[in-house]
Formats: C-alpha cells, sequence, structure tokens
C-alpha cells in the first residue's frame, strides 16, 4: 500500500467509437482539496463516474483507498452529480432518512442545521423545489457526510456568482479535513483561491499536476493565467485574444 | 442492507397503487348496484318488452367493463414495473441508487420482491374487484357457479389434502411466473442498457429474443419430458392418477419459472455489476 487515496493506471473508457480517457494515470493523497480542470469534454465527469462506479472502465487499474470500486470505496466517497439524482415525490426528510439509512458517516444533525439556515422546509417534495433549492439540498446532502473522498462534479456551473461564493464556502467549511475534495470545473478564477493543488486533464489524459503554491512561486502565474496558456486554442479566423 | 432498500421501494411504489388497490373494489362495488339496479329495472315486464333483449346487452357491457378494469390495472402494474427498473437504476435516480454503498444484487432484488409483490396485491384485489362486481351485480352467477358444482363438479373433484396440496402450488406457480415475467422484463432492459444508442430499441429487442430463446427451450424440455415420462402418465384413468399428475406438472412449472429467475437474474446483475454505463 502506498497510502494513496486514489490510484488510476492505464485507464481507457469509450463511448461507442468517441474516446473518453486515453491511458489516464493519476496519484492523489489523503487531506487536500483539489482542482480538476480542463476544458468541456475533456473527460472530467468519465473519471469522476469511473471513481464511484457508475461507470466502468474498459481497461486499466482503478482504486480508491486500496480498493476497487465497489461497496466499500462507496461508502467513503461522498459524490455531488452534475445534475439532480432525486426521485420528485420523495420530500427533504426522505432524503435525509435514506443517508442516514446507508451511509454511517453521515451527520443528521448537520443536515437539519445546515436546511434550517437555508430557509428549506424539510416536509417539501423534491418536485416542488425550485432548480436553484434542488442544487442546495444535493449540496447539503453531500457536505454532510465526514467522507474519505468528496467528488463534486461542476458544483458551480449554472449559478450566479454570489451562489457560487455560498457553495465554495460551504464546501470548505463543512468537509472533512482528512479526506480529499476533488472539485471538478472550468470556472478557474472562482476556485482558484480554496485549492491546494490542480490537475488539469485534456483528451482523457492528465497532462499536469501541481501544487497551487508551486504554479504561483516558479511560474509567477495564478491557475486561471497558467490554464489559459495550456489550453488555449487559435480562434477561428486566426490571431489572438 | 436489503431490508432498507426494499423499504424505500416499497414506499415509491406503494404510492401509486395504494389508491388504485382501494378505488378498484370500491368501483366495482358501486358499479354492481347501478347494474343490479338496471336489471331489476329492465325485469319490469312492460319495460322489458320494450327493450327486448337488454338484460344480455347488459351483461355484455358488465363483461366488457370488468375486462376494461382488469386489463387497464394489468397495464398500470407492467408499466410501474418497468418505469421503476428504467428510471430508478438506469436514468437519473440511478446515481444515487448506485451510488449506495449495497451490492449490485441487492439493489435488483429488491425491485423485483417489490414488484413482484405489488403485481400479486394487483392481481388479488382484481380478481377480488371481479368477484364482487360478479356477485353482487346479479343472484345469477351464485346460482349458476352452485348449480355447477351440485352436478358436476363436485364429481369430478375430490377435495382432499391432496387437493389442497395443489391449489397451494398452484399458487406458488402464479407467485413464481408473475416474478419470472418481471426478471425477464429487467434482463431485457439491461441488455439494453449496453446498448451505445438507442436503449430503449434494444431492450425490446432483447425482450422479444428472450422470448423467442425461452420459448424454444421450452419446447425441447417438453419434448425430453414427454420421451423420459412412463407411458402410464399419459394414460390418467382415476382421479387420484390426476391429482399426482397435476402435482407433477405444477412442480416441473415452478421448476422452470425458477430456473428462468436465476438466469435472468444473473444476467441483469452481471451487466450491471460488469458493464454499468450511466452517461
Amino acid at each position: 500500500m502506498s497510502g494513496m487515496l486514489i490510484q488510476c493506471r492505464d485507464v481507457w473508457k469509450n463511448y461507442g467509437s468517441k474516446q473518453a480517457l486515453c491511458g489516464l494515470n493519476l496519484q492523489l493523497e489523503s487531506g487536500k482539496i483539489v482542482g480538476l480542470l480542463g476544458p468541456n469534454g475533456s473527460g472530467k465527469t468519465t473519471l469522476i463516474k469511473i471513481l464511484n462506479g457508475l461507470l466502468t472502465a474498459d481497461n486499466g487499474v482503478v482504486l480508491v483507498d486500496g480498493a476497487e470500486p465497489g461497496v466499500y470505496t462507496k461508502s467513503i466517497i461522498s459524490y455531488l452529480p452534475d445534475k439532480p439524482y432525486f426521485a420528485g415525490w420523495m420530500k427533504v426528510s426522505d432524503l435525509f432518512d435514506l443517508f442516514e439509512d446507508f451511509y454511517m458517516d453521515f451527520d443528521r444533525e448537520k443536515a437539519d442545521h445546515m436546511c434550517k439556515a437555508l430557509q428549506i422546509d424539510e416536509n417539501l417534495r423534491m418536485k416542488t423545489l425550485s432548480k436553484g433549492t434542488k442544487e442546495k439540498v444535493q449540496l447539503i446532502l453531500v457536505m454532510s457526510r465526514r467522507a474519505k473522498l468528496y467528488l463534486l462534479d461542476e458544483p458551480i456551473a449554472g449559478v450566479d456568482p454570489a451562489a457560487r461564493d455560498y457553495i465554495l464556502s460551504t464546501i470548505l467549511n463543512n468537509y472533512n479535513p482528512e479526506g480529499t475534495v476533488l472539485i471538478s470545473t472550468h470556472l478557474i478564477s472562482d476556485v482558484e483561491r480554496v485549492l491546494d493543488e490542480v490537475l488539469f486533464i485534456q483528451n482523457g489524459r492528465i497532462i499536469r499536476q501541481e501544487l497551487v503554491d508551486d504554479i504561483r512561486e516558479k511560474e509567477g502565474k495564478s491557475v486561471d493565467e497558467l490554464f489559459r496558456e495550456v489550453f488555449r486554442t487559435i480562434p477561428f479566423g486566426g490571431g489572438e485574444w | 442492507m436489503l431490508g432498507k432498500l426494499m423499504k424505500y421501494d416499497l414506499k415509491s411504489m406503494s404510492r401509486a397503487f395504494i389508491p388504485m388497490w382501494i378505488l378498484a373494489p370500491v368501483i366495482s362495488l358501486l358499479l354492481s348496484f347501478s347494474i343490479r339496479g338496471m336489471i331489476e329495472w329492465t325485469e319490469n315486464p312492460v319495460l322489458r318488452r320494450l327493450l327486448g333483449a337488454g338484460n344480455s346487452i347488459l351483461m355484455i357491457i358488465m363483461g366488457l367493463l370488468f375486462a376494461a378494469a382488469i386489463i387497464g390495472l394489468l397495464v398500470m402494474t407492467i408499466m410501474f414495473v418497468v418505469q421503476r427498473f428504467w428510471n430508478g437504476l438506469l436514468k437519473e435516480e440511478g446515481y444515487l441508487m448506485f451510488t449506495l454503498p449495497v451490492k449490485v444484487w441487492e439493489l435488483v432484488v429488491s425491485k423485483a420482491l417489490t414488484a413482484t409483490l405489488v403485481s400479486c396485491i394487483s392481481i388479488v384485489v382484481g380478481i377480488f374487484s371481479g368477484m364482487i362486481l360478479g356477485v353482487l351485480s346479479t343472484n345469477d352467477i351464485i346460482h349458476a357457479f352452485a348449480y355447477l358444482w351440485k352436478n358436476f363438479l363436485s364429481d369430478l373433484i375430490e377435495v382432499g389434502p391432496v387437493f389442497w396440496i395443489n391449489v397451494l402450488l398452484f399458487i406458488f406457480v402464479l407467485i413464481l411466473g408473475t416474478a419470472s415475467s418481471i426478471y425477464h422484463v429487467y434482463a431485457a432492459m439491461a441488455l439494453g442498457h449496453l446498448f451505445a444508442v438507442h436503449k430503449v430499441v434494444g431492450s425490446c429487442v432483447s425482450y422479444v429474443g428472450i422470448s423467442i430463446i425461452v420459448s424454444v427451450v421450452k419446447n425441447i424440455m417438453s419434448t425430453i419430458t414427454y420421451y423420459i415420462l412412463p407411458d402410464e402418465f399419459f394414460r390418467i384413468n382415476s382421479y387420484d392418477m390426476l391429482e399426482a399428475a397435476s402435482s407433477l406438472s405444477l412442480l416441473y412449472m415452478m421448476l422452470f419459472s425458477s430456473m428462468e429467475i436465476i438466469i435472468f437474474h444473473v444476467i441483469t446483475e452481471r451487466i450491471l455489476s460488469k458493464k454499468l454505463n450511466l452517461e
């Protein structure tokens, strides 16, 4: 055992003829907030779904806390998907019951407390909630767990800047400091201040893995600047922006 | 964990079914009273002459209504069984179910057990509603059955212990048959899930494919059984032999359904364990 929380070796995944992951390699330790950064279609969601077992890799080795995706890894991963996964008939309290039943690390008190703070009525059915409130409920569920690994897929996409701040501070104030938070996003400037480490993903491969402090010290750049440099594409018609 | 999963599956299914289970017999009751009233009305000699064959038309209408109600109940049950598996595991809700720390077989078995239970209750409610409709609408049906029993059936059927064992076996055959039909649909949907695109079409094609394979296997097995069984088995000349043959046939059907359930379960579980692709 190397003590790594996430180990991926030569992981491949195709959707029909489209290659999503092409021999991806990755090692990640515990106790960090890590940004999984890459343009749309670079393989961020695919990697996250393979780690939590919603997709199966075509080839390669995937280990989370030393185990292949399965019952154990699911019990230590707290996953925020990129779209709501609720059954419309369920009340907020039903979801809390469900999490309490299945996840040993779910803190019901914390969830109730967060709900009150956000003035969400636990007796409301999911289908009656607005899109924003649904996202908040999902965030409450995910951050009320004391997980070893938080996989947050685009948690701030599609919300206004004020809501982004709220989401990021909720994550920062509530995650288990012994665990690792992996946040996938392409909105770098918003998340940059909370990250310890970044992974740049392109065409299904991790092309750079660095500590944020190193980027700032060695290259004298912000992560956002480095991202724009690495993923720059020439605009149609040529020339620079 | 299976118990906890079933608690949620039952909760989600019972929401839609409990109102229907209450409504179906109530509607039958109301319908039977109105039919009884109409029959009595048409039995009025003056009106009867005016209406001619009114009574038989009413009976036909009643039969059609009953058939429509039962078909409705069945269609809704089937749709719900399909929808709970498709939406609950293979669409967005699957994100939640497949990230719970439970084994895949537990997810499948929980869905199958609750769906079987709900379907069986629907069947019982359907039969019960039909009986209410039949018995309360007109006394003729009770009289007809009593006459049939007294004059024909009581001579043919001996109500002894073997009779009751056969009744019990018959109920098991129905339950296992329901479960294997449900698993048949699950296996088809799991196979459809393997298709990169057009998963619904893939599921339908898989359903038909499985049906063909099952019927071929059934035919082969029947042929083999026909040759294996002694000739006496097909020359039934006493009630005891009839009962024994019935028991054997029911056991054979139970065995076949159980095999179907096991095979369909393995197909579904293996695909969802090894080839899950919630894109």
